[in-house]
């Protein structure tokens, strides 16, 4: 994005200049069908899973013993499962699950993530070191797994799938932000701006911070979709979500044991999972090719 | 040193006394002499040019000049204060009235600030104007600089080559600075654009008075820019002195030979100087030019010149100058130039 | 009257629709040098890069005639084009040290040429490139084969490149700013190397310089270039010090030199290349200009031996 860094100017271009800002994030962006497409699918689910309560036909948790187990039908767009309960509406339901979870654990663990990482790539020094070593250590282990130890540790429940996945994040942030600064800190304008005794603290929020962000945030949009896996597969292992709670993962763990009876089970919210990390990743995909000085045709 | 100072009826504002920096190479075992024995003022309103190729160290000079590089020997003085022991209040001073033009201009501006931005900074930062005026004063220097006042909210990311060095410059004058520094601010420009902005840099030394010190490789810049010249080879000023007697009566080999080199409507093509620069890692024994030097004898092997006066105000590194014909062994190798 | 090694007759050169190289035309006889100037975007490189071969269809569209020695480039083959190059027609660019393959030797580097075009073995390989550094003016050749370009310095690195175009002794040299990255005292030796090596093969050249005074220095005749046209053309030393063309009447006054008293510099910007006024495409910056010039596209005229494209030169 083009986080533009907080004017000093305020004038009554103050207003011109946020239109010309956006208009200027917003113009690669409409020129590249990947951003666009993504753009579409994910704000379908996101209007899915806002009015949900108004779309959903039945109550997600809503059983009815008679009517289980049957096949897409008029009465039941994408079927029951084996309590009755309507799929369309749990899969409805179940977007609000997955994209909050991804939405939140991804925001934690980037804000930790990014303290540590600037924390080390500024500092430097010992700090640096051993903030680093720390880092090392909570990648060693495979995301799931990690996941999945943490909340064996904190027990079940969306919230605590929300905080085992953000402290499986804040590793890969913390690393790709000191990066970034790192690199930031190199740069001419930099030196010119400690040349021109712009105290410290001006230095990391002007001049520092803004040049970060852009990459950042485009990572972290493509880490939510990681996020919405790995909280699916929580839940399909029985690790994440409690039951009856609506979750995608949840209901493809139902669904594989009817997988030949009943495919819709798991079939359902399978495809709308595999939709919206589709939407997600293209959405991601998109913004950072739309958002690359080089690919911008700017002067780099 | 300092009786020197004292009898000066007005203090340089940069003395710059037997600079020395080296960095060590090849993992600590050898070093690499960027800077040696650097003899140096600049005087309030005077234009300097510094001139080398590459390994000269005219561009590790000037870092050491604004003390982004302390010096491994000798001492930097802003007026009477030595640069390496600065109070807060001093190195704000300094930011104030030093300014500095990088070479890599785009680089130096954050790309993520519009021009309004930029050049509000450093009015902000030394309190130089009240918020309110900020806006006129960056018009102002907009006008300065001949850039369109509609280029405010842009990024340097939308401007062209030239526009993003005349912003430079604008926000270089934004803090009213008693001295510029220009690193090749005009090399790789195309001809027209590089005449605008030496013009502009000419006028505006004229007018506001400023001190500048303009690092290039290009000797007909500098005769343009400059009132006085400093010759750089391999880390030492081989020839000092006002600008158009340098180049019309050249004393150091070196600076003929530079001279001689640089392409003229009305002289044929002539190799002046034969061989390549040595490495500054790898310094000849002696007077460092030698190895090139048509005219070197025998004890230019042995001994290594250093800097003398010879003349009004010119001064020179050479055992044996070209053409003058009483060298005058006045002023001892300490006067400062 | 041999013919001329390089003949362009009205190419025009178009990358995505807009005009690169508009309507140029332009013959070099033999054993001449040409000099290519203008400032950037004046379409210098691509028609040395043209002349070449090296920019082609399908990525950009190619009219008109395009002639080094009896073969039209923007009709022939690939195959054609691959046996030309390197062997009649050698080309040496700005950046020694990123058109050096960091992974070949030195004498991989020679090899290659010297193979391809005129099959030579190992051993003989060996020694006509121990020769060509030695030509190059490169001390200790035989040592110098085993290097890697980064264990070179600038000038070469310059030098290596040289001696790689002029392998296999090519009639037409293309040199695209072969000095701008070397500093000014090696410069002076590398250009009077280059046009020595020249001279001495009989060859003609093609420089691409943005130095004017060094055109004047190295080239025997000069084609000014602005916007992708040719606006002036003749004998180096005419056209430069006696300049019609309003054009380059402004690029000499804006040339720095020792005794200069005030620069110039012409007024205004080159526009956009997809946004060309209609008739003279200079126009809009030049003092001079009338109603015609701003409608009609001006004629090249020939004024004693330069020629011009003016209406008022």
């Amino acid at each position: 994005m083009t986080i533009a860094t907080p004017s000093l100017i305020s004038e009554s271009g103050y207003w011109h200049r946020f239109q010309g800002s956006f208009a200027r994030f917003w113009r690669p962006v409409r020129r590249q069908r990947k951003a666009l497409a993504g753009l579409g699918i994910v704000c379908l689910f996101v209007l899915v899973a806002v009015f949900a309560p108004a779309l959903a036909p039945y109550s997600p948790t809503e059983q009815n013993f008679a009517d289980a187990m049957q096949g897409p039908s008029w009465k039941h767009w994408m079927g029951t499962d084996s309590y009755g309960q309507d799929i369309l509406s749990r899969t409805f339901y179940g977007a609000r699950s997955a994209l909050w979870i991804g939405f939140a654990s991804v925001s934690l663990g980037l804000l930790v993530g990014v303290a540590v990482g600037l924390l080390a790539g500024l500092r430097g020094g010992r700090i640096e070191w051993a903030l680093m070593r720390a880092v090392d250590g909570l990648l060693a282990f495979p995301e799931l797994i990690m996941a999945m130890a943490f909340m064996a540790v904190l027990g079940l429940g969306m919230n605590n799938v929300i905080l085992a996945l953000a402290l499986s994040f804040v590793g890969p942030f913390a690393r790709t932000v000191r990066a970034d600064v790192l690199q930031v800190k190199a740069r001419p304008f930099i030196e010119a701006a400690r040349l021109m005794d712009v105290p410290e603290r001006e230095i990391i929020l002007r001049h520092v911070l803004p040049n970060i962000a852009s990459p950042i945030l485009i990572q972290a949009g493509m880490r939510i979709s990681i996020a919405i896996l790995l909280a699916s597969g929580l839940s399909f292992l029985g690790l994440g979500v409690v039951p009856p709670t609506p979750d995608w993962g949840l209901m493809i763990a139902e669904g594989r044991g009817f997988i030949s009876m009943a495919p819709w089970m798991a079939g359902m919210p399978g495809l709308a999972l595999a939709t919206l990390l589709i939407g997600l990743n293209l959405l991601a995909e998109g913004l950072r090719d739309a958002l690359d000085p080089r690919t911008r045709g700017e002067h780099s | 040193m300092i009786e020197a100072h004292i009898t000066h009826p007005e203090l340089p504002l940069f003395s710059l006394l037997d600079i020395e920096k080296s960095f060590p190479i090849d993992q600590g075992r050898r070093r690499l002499r960027a800077l040696d024995g650097i003899r140096l003022t600049v005087r309030a309103g005077e234009s300097l040019a510094l001139v080398g190729e590459s390994g000269s160290g005219k561009s590790t000079l000037v870092r050491v000049m604004l003390g982004l590089e302390t010096p491994s020997n000798g001492r930097i003085l802003y007026g009477a204060h030595e640069l390496a022991v600065f109070d807060i209040d001093q190195r704000r001073r300094f930011a104030r009235e030093v300014a500095y033009i990088y070479q890599d201009a785009r680089g130096s501006l954050n790309p993520r600030m519009s021009v309004a931005d930029l050049l509000a900074e450093p009015v902000r930062l030394h309190g130089l104007r009240e918020s309110t005026e900020i806006p006129n004063r960056v018009d102002e220097l907009l006008s300065m600089v001949g850039l369109p006042r509609d280029v405010r909210f842009k990024y340097p990311s939308e401007l062209s080559g030239g526009q993003v060095r005349r912003v430079a410059v604008a926000r270089a004058l934004a803090c009213e600075p008693k001295v510029i520094v220009a690193d090749e601010s005009v090399a790789g420009l195309d001809v027209s654009v590089q005449a605008q902005l030496l013009n502009l840099l000419r006028d505006l030394q004229r007018t506001q008075g400023l001190a500048m010190v303009f690092v290039t490789h290009d000797l007909s810049v500098a005769a343009y820019l400059c009132q006085r010249l400093a010759v750089m080879y391999l880390g030492r000023i081989v020839e000092k002195g006002p600008t158009r007697e340098v180049l019309e009566q050249p004393l150091h080999p070196y600076t003929r030979g530079l001279m001689k080199a640089f392409p003229r409507f009305d002289a044929p093509l002539a190799v002046s100087l034969q061989g390549e620069i040595p490495s500054p890692a790898n310094l000849p024994v002696g007077c460092r030019f030698r190895s090139r030097c048509e005219y070197a004898q025998a004890d230019c092997a042995q001994v290594d010149p250093t800097q003398r006066q010879v003349g009004d105000s010119r001064y020179l590194a050479c055992l044996h100058p070209l053409g003058y014909q009483a060298v005058q062994s006045g002023a001892p190798a300490g006067a400062l130039g | 009257m041999k013919a001329p090694m390089l003949h362009v007759k009205n190419l025009t050169l178009r990358r995505k629709g807009v005009a690169v190289l508009d309507d140029v035309s332009i013959s070099l006889p033999t054993g001449q040098t040409l000099a290519l100037i203008g400032e950037s975007g004046a379409g210098k490189s691509t028609l040395a890069f043209a002349a070449m071969g090296l920019v082609r269809p399908p990525e950009v569209e190619l009219q008109g005639r395009l002639m080094v020695g009896d073969t039209d480039i923007v009709t022939a083959q690939e195959r054609t084009l691959r046996q030309l190059r390197g062997a009649r027609m050698g080309m040496i660019f700005q950046d020694a040290s990123a058109a050096l393959n960091p992974c070949f030797t030195v004498l991989e580097h020679l090899a290659e040429p010297l193979r391809r075009h005129q099959h030579l073995r190992k051993d003989e390989c060996m020694n006509r490139a121990v020769e060509l550094l030695a030509s190059v003016g490169i001390a200790d050749p035989e040592a110098r084969l085993k290097a890697y370009p980064h264990e070179l310095s600038g000038g070469m690195q310059q030098r290596v490149m040289i001696a790689i175009a002029l392998a296999c002794e090519p009639q037409l040299l293309i040199a695209d700013e072969p000095t701008s990255a070397l500093d000014v005292t090696i410069q002076a030796q590398i250009m009077s190397l280059l046009l020595g090596r020249v001279r001495a093969l009989g060859a003609s050249a093609i420089f691409v310089l943005h130095d004017l005074a060094l055109a004047t220095q190295v080239a025997d005749r000069v084609a000014v270039m602005y916007a992708g046209q040719i606006v002036e053309e003749g004998p180096a030393a005419e056209v430069l010090n006696h300049p019609r063309h309003p054009y380059t009447r402004g690029l000499r006054a804006s040339a720095i030199e020792f005794d200069a008293e005030r620069l110039s510099p012409i007024a205004g910007v080159v526009p956009s290349l997809s946004a060309m006024p209609p008739g003279c495409r200079f126009a809009p910056r030049c003092a001079q200009a009338t109603t015609q010039c701003s409608t009609h596209k001006p004629s090249f005229a020939a004024i004693g031996n330069v020629g011009v494209s003016c209406w008022n030169p």
